[in-house]
């Protein structure tokens, strides 16, 4: 039941962050929606997880208002509704709509119920057993493509002359 | 909540589509990751593999931050050339 008001609480956060116009808000209802999910994480057993979506939303979060305030899109845009708008703003509303129903379909077929009892109380000590004997190649590749990305995106992101003008 | 993640997954879809900004499209694609790890967990726990969902769904979370570093750094280099960051002057950068 209360992983049903959480998820409850994320959803009306992922729709205010997809339909509101001002970024700021949209921010702020994506780390609702961050903090939320973690909450249904934590509910459904996966601590491990739980822990790192808060941190990853609270630090995404204040990476986007950062970049929002340097962009200057602190201020809500003046949008014009245009004919093309409202039928962009549709056809996403259907796509969107047809990926949910599709994975809710799908989601029948899985074989049983969801398994929230635990024999050992907790998943954690089994999953760094996994993490560490298991997955320490993907792990690795993981670290190193976050490392590549870092350097990648401070060659692309930096200045040259005549950016200015 | 196979359907509750669907659904966040679409709005995040949703969003992506609609929104005019490079920050909009960074927010749709956090919501469509989002959705997509709820989804491994979820369906981790109906078929009896618990942790395996939950390891897609920390290698997605971080992942995430990989596409999320690459939109910032994308988004710093537009902002250079043009003063604003519209997804209609994406293609400034292909000059």
């Amino acid at each position: 039941m209360i992983s049903w008001v959480f998820a409850g609480i994320t959803l009306a956060a992922v729709f205010m962050a997809t339909f509101v116009a001002h970024i700021r808000v949209a921010i702020l209802a994506l780390w609702v929606a961050g903090l939320g999910i973690g909450a249904v994480y934590l509910t459904l057993g996966a601590e491990f997880l739980a822990i790192v979506q808060w941190i990853v939303s609270t630090l995404v979060t204040i990476s986007f208002l950062f970049f929002a305030v340097m962009f200057g899109e602190y201020d809500p845009p003046e949008v014009k509704k245009t004919g093309k708008t409202l039928f962009v703003q549709m056809i996403s509303m259907v796509l969107g709509c047809v990926f949910a129903i599709l994975l809710g379909l799908m989601s029948r077929s899985l074989p049983s119920g969801p398994q929230t009892e635990f024999a050992d109380g907790s998943d954690l000590k089994i999953l760094g057993r996994i993490l560490s004997q298991e997955n320490l190649l993907s792990l690795e590749v993981l670290a190193l493509t976050l490392f590549l990305v870092l350097v990648g995106g401070g060659v692309v992101a930096r200045s040259e002359e005549g950016d200015s003008s | 909540m196979m359907l509750v993640s669907g659904l966040i997954g679409g709005l995040g879809l949703v969003c992506m589509i609609s929104r005019k900004s490079v920050l909009g499209l960074l927010v749709g694609l956090q919501l469509l990751m989002i959705g997509s790890t709820m989804i491994f967990v979820i369906a981790g726990l109906h078929s009896g593999l618990r942790i395996q969902g939950q390891i897609f769904g920390l290698f997605i979370t971080l992942g995430g931050i990989a596409q999320l570093v690459v939109g910032y750094s994308l988004a710093i280099r537009l902002f250079f050339l043009k003063r604003r960051i519209s997804l209609d002057d994406l293609q400034a950068l292909k000059q």
